[in-house]
């Protein structure tokens, strides 16, 4: 026999980082997938002079939350190797992060953040614009709109035709 | 321009719906904002609550337009009603079987059944669809301002006026353009929806990372890690896959192994079964584990699976740390003098964990600011107490455990050489939420 299940509520905290570039990218920082240098804050940085920025590697995971699906992201297992870093004045090869795999799914974040926000401002915008009556004069017609003008135009000349037709004696 | 007159002309002004949709974008806004820049959790859920109803009921609609409507268009109107069933079926179905907790049907049952495996995808293949609808919509949005004749040629999506283009044949051939698209999105949904099944159930690629850290010593260039994180064992994820990505760690044959949070969904009551493969975690310097914030989820409490780990054979790091390569054993001072024969002693570097932020549910004082670097500095302490006072002043390579790459601004401020993390799951899919019609 089933055993019964219960309604899942997901807690609150869970709710602003589903698993969807967009919502990654913005809440992350931009942090979506692979390496990258975060810059120490004000003071410190002084403190630790020659030590640089911290190295920053974020995974992609094996799996995945909720439905087991990847679309614009892949799974994976990291494999990190330490070396020393180079000092920076001693010409030595670079000390900056390296990967034999691309991480595509952090331009798909970006992508996503841009199109999301570009959408909303867009939305934002010409709700303002119609609102102050400016926006009839910046774009044409839509199609609907262009087949309503046409009929009231065919309707307004047969009509007129009509008048000049109950004119003649 | 004064306040008064802005709130007249955009909202004073406006419809009861257009009222409507200011007070929607207005709420998700300011929640949305004032989640972003405090960072609580509670504001930015806050601001989706309008924004779920609105967007489902934009799919909704969208869906009928562009997907249903051609087909029952001229039909009989019989049809209208179980076409309207179907199309609900399909969106709110989906989400009502997501809305079921996905445990095992009964206890002990550590693989997930295939009716599990369908509902989840089935969720999943929504927001594919969600995003196909919503590139049509910007298609539509491109055509209508950049070649409108393309539109009145043949509409992509919405009816048109009778009489457009004043060809008799017109309503005909528009009637087929509109079909063969919603043919083309339905056969594009299936097949994005099989292509993403398919890479969220493969085998994870193996990616290979050179990490430079500031202050490692020379003698442990080429000390490897292998790093698994968001293994999120439970309703989808089973013994089977478990023990396959345990295995593939293995065969890396890394000097170390780590665990970087998010293993289950679920308590170790309810979820152990799955996780037994980690106790063949077998990397010579040990493997280690950090929380990430689903084990504060499902009612487990975090705490409860440090305890299992540590149980388990593999070493809980709960805001503390080991220095790496560990000295401590005949075998590994063995494996050491083998691999490194340069090293003495001294010649190591830091491993430092540190628990999820989401730890903070069970323990408010965690959330004060410099949650990372307290943590750090206790981990230090730890290790090496006469050291602690000079944290961040001394150039020794630390790497730390921390689920979430949220952390790295305050790891970076605690002059940590290196952070490794999880969560994002690379995004995992791309969607971009329906915004109104253009």
């Amino acid at each position: 026999m089933l055993a019964p299940t219960a309604l899942h509520v997901p807690p609150a905290a869970t709710i602003h980082r589903r698993p969807i570039h967009w919502s990654t990218y913005l809440v992350n920082k931009g942090r979506v997938a692979g390496g990258f240098e975060v810059t120490r804050g004000g003071a410190f940085e002084e403190e630790v002079e020659g030590i640089g920025p911290m190295q920053l590697y974020v995974g992609e995971g094996a799996v995945g939350w909720g439905p087991r699906l990847r679309f614009w992201a892949q799974t994976e297992i990291t494999l990190l190797t330490l070396v020393p870093a180079a000092p920076e004045d001693a010409g030595a090869p670079s000390s900056s992060m390296e990967t034999d795999s691309s991480h595509p799914s952090q331009t798909g974040g970006l992508l996503a953040s841009v199109l999301l926000i570009g959408s909303v401002a867009y939305v934002v915008v010409r709700q303002m614009l119609v609102a102050r009556g400016l926006l009839e004069k910046a774009r044409g017609p839509t199609d609907t709109e262009a087949g309503l003008v046409q009929m009231e135009t065919v309707s307004s000349t047969e009509s007129v035709q009509a008048q000049e037709d109950s004119s003649v004696p | 321009m004064p306040t008064a007159a802005v709130l007249r002309v955009c909202f004073l002004n406006e419809s009861r719906r257009g009222k409507a949709k200011w007070l929607a974008l207005g709420w998700c806004g300011f929640f949305g904002l004032l989640g972003l820049a405090t960072g609580s959790s509670a504001l930015a859920s806050a601001a989706a609550v309008p924004a779920v109803p609105a967007a489902l009921a934009m799919l909704l609609t969208w869906s009928w337009e562009r997907l249903v409507q051609p087909f029952i268009e001229g039909g009989s109107p019989k049809l209208r009603l179980p076409a309207m069933a179907l199309l609900a079926c399909f969106w709110l179905g989906g989400l009502a079987l997501g809305a079921f907790d996905g445990s095992p049907p009964s206890a002990g049952v550590s693989e997930p059944s295939g009716f599990t495996q369908f509902r989840y995808n089935w969720i999943g293949s929504l927001a594919i669809m969600g995003g196909l609808l919503w590139v049509l919509a910007v298609g539509e949005w491109l055509v209508l301002r950049l070649a409108p004749q393309l539109l009145a040629a043949g509409s992509l999506g919405k009816p048109l006026a009778p009489g457009l283009g004043g060809d008799e044949q017109a309503p005909d051939r528009k009637l087929t353009v509109r079909r063969t698209v919603a043919v083309a999105l339905l056969v594009l949904y299936a097949s994005l929806t099989a292509i993403a099944v398919s890479a969220g159930h493969g085998t994870p690629r193996i990616v290979r990372v050179t990490l430079p850290m500031a202050g490692l010593p020379r003698c442990l260039s080429g000390y490897t890690v292998a790093m698994l994180s968001d293994v999120h064992g439970g309703p989808v994820v089973g013994l089977t896959d478990v023990g396959s990505y345990v295995d593939t760690l293995n065969a890396l044959e890394a000097d170390a192994e780590v665990l970087v949070g998010d293993l289950a969904d679920g308590p170790p009551a309810e979820r152990a079964d799955e996780l037994a493969p980690v106790t063949r975690l077998n990397a010579p310097d040990g493997a280690y584990y950090v929380t990430g914030n689903h084990e504060y989820y499902h009612g487990s409490t975090g705490n409860d699976w440090l305890r299992w780990m540590d149980g388990h054979g593999v070493v809980s790091l709960n805001n503390t740390g080991v220095t790496l390569p560990p000295a401590s054993s005949v075998m590994q001072s063995g494996y050491r003098s083998r691999r490194y024969p340069d090293c003495t002693a001294a010649d190591t570097f830091d491993l430092l964990g540190v628990v999820d932020r989401s730890a903070c549910r069970n323990q408010p004082s965690l959330c004060e600011r410099g949650r990372v670097k307290l943590a750090v500095a206790a981990a230090k302490a730890k290790l090496r107490p006469a050291e602690a006072a000079q944290l961040g002043t001394a150039a020794r390579a630390s790497l730390l455990l921390a689920h979430q790459p949220l952390d790295a601004d305050s790891a970076a401020e605690a002059g940590l050489t290196a952070q490794v993390a999880g969560h994002t799951h690379g995004g995992q899919i791309w969607y971009v939420s329906p915004t109104p019609r253009p």
